[in-house]
């Protein structure tokens, strides 16, 4: 109980860190993050440019700050609306048995037969780069994974006795699924739903990174690493700082993972992770 | 048993159904008409009449299940269609690039399969300890690297500045230890994870606690009576682990200039050369679904009770 | 303790039935069972257990092995100076460079492989000033009037495949590009490029071919410089003149080996007529990354290289200074332009085609993001060609401001530009030319593409700007200015620019007909000025062709067109 606790804290501390500087990037960033400036082009960091600047001149630190924001918010949607999608469909699956079920459990099947990654980047591929369609990318390959455990968690719930007794006593369908079949499966989905959004976040910094992603001028880290390939050797902080906010982030996401697992108690392997 | 399989088979041909939907469902995404895509390369200007004909020639002219028939008939006959890029059929494209996907999907296969079940068991004998708290911490480290950044970092340290290592290309072993160490790491850690989560819920089993009141050594209490049984989901777990490879490949050929399949995915994509994205589509899922299969076959034999029902994710 | 963890396992334990089947099923349901396949089972895992440790070993063992091979290597290295004293050095070990492209694409491309690879030879080549030289075409001749043009061929030559060279030959080789276009990754191969006007052939002697043309051709030679006569071997073409197995040329190198994406194995032609190359094997890979080619070389794998694009700018300069690399740098025949939709708005008036060019800071884009290894030019020329014509670049901010708000008022206008995302440099250089633009009130929507796709968009009328090349198959400058001013140009019509004039026409046709040189030198001088003034595209700079390499290769010296293979070898 103690580790995870300890582990909570430090989760959440980077977090609310790396989030804040996000969201307060327009007041605390030095330069404007775009403006170009030839003269300073290349310079390791100093007073002046605390990170230093890149190949254009733009200031780094700047750039770091708003970095986070795009794909940070982008994670957050994708894994929001997957999260939703993958929970309407399971709790229809779940709670409406039948033909419902089969039907529904066999899309999830087949969306979960086909390799996420390589379909992601095909999708995200052949509509272009864009947000929209990097959203359509993250979200069609990552719902049936809320989906199946939201099913199983149905099937379970609805069999307990209280949920019976629940009926007996004339609840209506939407009680039960709202005030009681969700809250209940909630420990599950929260995990989850950490653990993804990490992963989202990895997802759309290699799709960034191949050039399928986020596009100029916004500043996003794996774009500034994708970006600095010809300059990191003579200046290596252009490929070290973007990497590590970007490491601190994914293992404060899934260093919170753990330690909600731990203290939800939610087993590990039904959420275990590709 | 019987039961199990023949649902396996089911699901197995739903997926397969699936993948060849969502390969042509790619292709009809497309921006642009596939009849002036296929004419208009090498600086050619098609007439309408020239579009409208190869549009009847292409099948294009009929509804959409009408041509997903045609074109999975002809998928089913070996023909995946000519690449707009190289006019060459897609089919030797990829036969050409599959052999260096494999082969470093299957090192990094190797590699994670070894690494998962030695540090997990390691990080199991030892919970709690020191050992432990390194390996939770490394695994979480590895889960944390995007590739890509790894990437980078071990060319610029083994290549660059100690230079043990080639930088890339496809050649002998050293060639493959770097694209393995990066694709395999996240891998491997999560095996580790599950490893170790796995032998962990074994060791607070009568039968186990039965085996340490009889008194064998404990090295040999864990090889022989806990692993067996706790393997059983990290084997289940390496089905998916290949997905991740597979996915994981893209980064990794594009930055080691490894002509596999992932790469050619990327230059289809530049390329808008849907027919050969169409093909990656169906080969990557085609290739994930049979070592899926050989994986649950892997767990039946070691495990009869997997059952009906045994969830994937 | 214990009781607590149970009944935890009891409210919130059965979370999945499934998952609890995996682990504690197992035990629970069977011990007999169980015992029973443990027995069984236990070897078998111990087996394969066995197998995943010995696996282990043996990584772990080539791991080992590797770092001792390159110490032993590192060591070699730098015992090699020491031991000066022995005369031999191996000059036969195999050299290993690296492109960034398929440098042989194979059977489907017109010629199979590049020029540079010296497998093929053209009947013209050319020195350092672009002058056409003899290569399989020792001598020529032109009749008076312009139409006739008489070709001796070398006499003692034989193609890699044993065929006899003759004028035979050579006109197979006619009879091939008359088939139709043949397309390359170099340049197409087309017959009405290369011989403008052509109306026959023949052979008129065992080594003699004439050529004859409906109007005066006096700049043929210039058309047929390198990839406008490569001579292939004739039994190496199918019916539809593709070739059919690897090419067969004359050159100094033979090719042993094509491996598509990966690599070219050449072999020292030992038959070669002339003077043999000095390396006895080479391997040409294939590396497409700019930033893994220069890691590459860095870390001793490739020895150069070499082909277009072959190290960017940025990454040469981290070289200078060192002892074990150099550079090598010539004049390049490639041009490097913004195309510009000329068919709509706003780029269809001229004025925003000059505010454009204006509003561009040339100087600092080639001083700082090339590092000095571009030179600043408004012509549609390239500065390699024996026409080229040194005009001043002009550039003004506040004159492009005016310009541009003439066009635009204080209206703000959004424009698609399109760059090509294999190349490196071209990101940076976007968001540089984006910035100046949005100071004459154009926001740029930057889009990466690979070169084909973005020709495709392009032809789509689907851009506002986009990033090209374009070299010189041959020193003639008509061919460009055919191609991007002729109302009828390819390059005018694929790239939508939309350029029409009657004058660059009138020029054209008074240079085509002229047979005196000056005629000819001053239509196309007053082409390049108008070229620089109403901007069919707009040019950015002239290239340099920089290639690096390890100091442990001599004869490694850039040329006009790649580098002459033949010449390189290890140094002593």
């Amino acid at each position: 109980m103690k580790k995870s606790d300890f582990q909570m804290k430090i989760a959440i501390t980077l977090l609310s860190f790396i989030i804040l500087s996000g969201l307060l990037a327009p007041w605390l960033a030095p330069y404007d993050p775009n403006e170009i400036h030839m003269a300073v082009r290349l310079q390791g960091p100093s007073k002046e440019y605390l990170f230093g600047t890149d190949a254009l001149g733009r200031d780094m630190l700047s750039r770091i700050l708003y970095g986070g924001r795009a794909s940070i918010l982008l994670a957050l949607i994708a894994t929001t609306l997957s999260m939703t999608l993958g929970m309407i469909i399971g709790v229809c699956a779940g709670y409406f048995t039948g033909v419902c079920d089969i039907v529904l459990t066999v899309v999830t099947q087949i969306f979960q037969g086909i390799p996420g990654t390589c379909l992601m980047i095909a999708i995200a591929g052949i509509l272009g780069p864009g947000m929209n369609h990097l959203l359509l990318a993250l979200v069609v390959t990552s719902w049936a994974g809320f989906s199946r455990i939201v099913r199983t968690e149905t099937l379970r719930i609805r069999e307990q006795p209280y949920m019976e007794g629940l009926r007996a006593l004339g609840a209506g369908t939407s009680t039960l699924l709202l005030k009681h079949l969700i809250p209940n499966m909630l420990p599950n989905v929260v995990v989850l739903f950490t653990t993804r959004v990490g992963r989202s976040v990895l997802s759309i910094a290699s799709l960034s990174y191949l050039g399928l992603g986020l596009q100029p001028p916004h500043p996003d880290w794996s774009v500034m690493i994708s970006d600095a390939r010809l300059h990191y050797r003579s200046a290596p902080h252009l490929i070290i700082v973007p990497g590590l906010c970007m490491f601190t982030l994914l293992f404060a996401i899934n260093l919170l993972g753990d330690a909600l697992r731990d203290r939800m108690d939610v087993r590990e392997e039904e959420v275990k992770e590709w | 048993m019987k039961h199990y399989l023949l649902q396996k088979l089911f699901s197995l041909f739903l997926v397969l159904f699936g993948i060849s939907l969502a390969a042509f469902v790619l292709g009809i995404l497309t921006p642009g008409n596939p009849a002036e895509l296929a004419l208009s390369k090498g600086g050619y200007s098609p007439t309408p009449e020239q579009i409208k004909e190869i549009e009847i020639e292409m099948g294009l002219d009929v509804p959409y299940p009408v041509q997903y028939v045609k074109w999975l008939n002809r998928v089913l006959h070996g023909d995946l269609g000519t690449s707009y890029a190289s006019s060459r059929p897609v089919r030797q494209e990829l036969i050409e690039r599959i052999p260096i996907t494999l082969k470093l999907g299957s090192c990094a296969m190797v590699v994670t399969c070894i690494n998962g079940i030695l540090i997990g068991c390691i990080a199991a004998a030892f919970r709690g300890k020191g050992i432990d708290k390194i390996v939770q911490l490394g695994i979480n480290i590895s889960l944390s690297l995007p590739a890509f950044w790894f990437a980078l970092l071990l060319i610029l340290f083994f290549s660059e500045s100690l230079g043990w290592l080639p930088t890339s290309g496809n050649g002998g072993i050293r060639f493959l230890i770097m694209p393995t160490t990066v694709l395999a790491l996240p891998a491997s850690a999560t095996a580790a994870r599950l490893m170790r989560s796995s032998l962990l819920a074994e060791f607070g089993k009568p039968y186990y606690l039965a085996a340490i009141a009889r008194g064998t050594n404990r090295f040999e209490q864990i090889i022989k009576n806990a692993l067996p049984n706790a393997i059983v989901p990290v084997i289940a777990l390496m089905g998916n682990t290949l997905g991740g490879l597979l996915g994981g490949s893209v980064i990794v050929e594009t930055i080691f200039a490894l002509p596999g399949i992932g790469s050619y995915a990327i230059e289809a994509i530049y390329g808008r050369d849907y027919p050969a994205l169409q093909g990656y589509v169906l080969v990557t899922g085609c290739v994930y679904v049979l070592v899926s299969l050989l994986v649950d076959g892997i767990s039946l034999l070691l495990d009869p009770k997997v059952r009906v029902g045994r969830r994937r994710l | 303790m214990s009781l607590r963890i149970y009944i935890r396992v009891v409210s919130l334990g059965n979370i999945q039935e499934v998952a609890k089947n995996n682990c504690s099923l197992n035990i629970r349901g069977g011990k007999e069972a169980m015992k029973f396949l443990r027995k069984n089972l236990l070897k078998s895992i111990m087996a394969s257990i066995m197998v995943l440790i010995m696996l282990l070993g043996s990584i772990g063992c080539n791991k080992t092995n590797v770092n001792n091979n390159a110490s032993k290597e590192a060591a070699e290295q730098t015992q090699k100076p020491a031991e000066s004293n022995e005369p031999q050095v191996d000059n036969d070990t195999e050299i290993v460079l690296a492109g960034y492209r398929n440098l042989a694409p194979g059977e489907k491309d017109g010629y199979y492989c590049s020029k540079i690879l010296y497998v093929w030879e053209p009947l013209i080549t050319q020195d350092e000033n672009a002058a056409p030289i003899p290569c399989l075409a020792e001598s020529w001749e032109m009749s008076e009037d312009g139409t006739r043009w008489t070709f001796n061929l070398r006499q003692g030559v034989q193609f890699h495949d044993g065929t006899d060279f003759n004028a035979d030959a050579v006109i197979a080789n006619f009879d091939r590009m008359k088939m139709g276009i043949k397309k390359s990754s170099f340049y197409p191969l087309d017959i009405d490029s290369h011989y403008p006007n052509l109306t026959g052939y023949e052979k008129t002697g065992e080594y003699q071919i004439c050529l004859t043309f409906s109007v005066p051709s006096p700049t043929q030679l210039y058309n047929m410089v390198n990839f406008g006569s490569a001579i292939f071997s004739p039994t190496g073409f199918d019916e539809e003149g593709n070739f059919k197995g690897i090419v067969q040329g004359t050159g100094p190198f033979k090719m042993k080996e094509n491996v598509l994406n990966e690599y070219v194995l050449l072999e020292r032609n030992e038959d070669y007529y002339g003077e043999k190359a000095k390396a006895k094997t080479m391997r040409i890979k294939v590396i497409p990354d700019a930033d893994t080619r220069f890691s590459a070389l860095k870390a001793g794998e490739i020895m150069g290289v070499i082909d277009l694009n072959a190290i960017p700018a940025a990454l040469a300069v981290e070289l200078e200074g060192s002892e074990d690399f150099a550079l090598t740098t010539t004049k390049s025949t490639m041009i490097r332009f913004l195309a510009v939709n000329g068919t709509t708005f706003p780029f269809n008036d001229v004025r925003m085609r000059q505010a454009l060019s204006l509003a561009l800071d040339r100087n600092m884009l080639t001083d700082e993001l090339y590092y000095g290894f571009a030179t600043p030019t408004t012509n549609i020329l390239n500065y390699a060609t024996p026409f080229y014509k040194e005009i001043p670049v002009n550039e003004n901010m506040e004159q492009a401001k005016a310009l541009a708000q003439e066009v635009l008022g204080d209206e703000k206008i959004t424009v698609t530009y399109l760059y090509n995302s294999g190349e490196a440099t071209q990101k940076a250089e976007a968001e540089l030319i984006s910035s100046w633009l949005s100071e004459i009130g154009i926001n740029c929507e930057l889009q990466p593409m690979e070169m084909a796709t973005m020709k495709e968009e392009m032809k789509k009328g689907e851009y506002g700007l986009a990033r090209l090349q374009q070299g010189l198959s041959n020193s003639e400058p008509a061919t460009i200015f055919r191609r991007f001013m002729l109302t009828s140009g390819d390059h005018n019509q694929n790239y939508v620019l939309g350029y029409q004039s009657d004058e660059v026409d009138e020029l054209m046709a008074k240079a085509s007909e002229a047979l005196d040189m000056t005629v000819r030198t001053e239509c196309y001088n007053r082409i390049q000025e108008i070229s620089t003034k109403e901007l069919p595209v707009i040019p950015l700079f002239n290239d340099t062709t920089l290639m690096a390499y390890s100091t442990k290769l001599t004869g490694y010296e850039a040329k006009l067109y790649g580098i002459e293979l033949p010449q390189v070898t290890w140094s002593e």
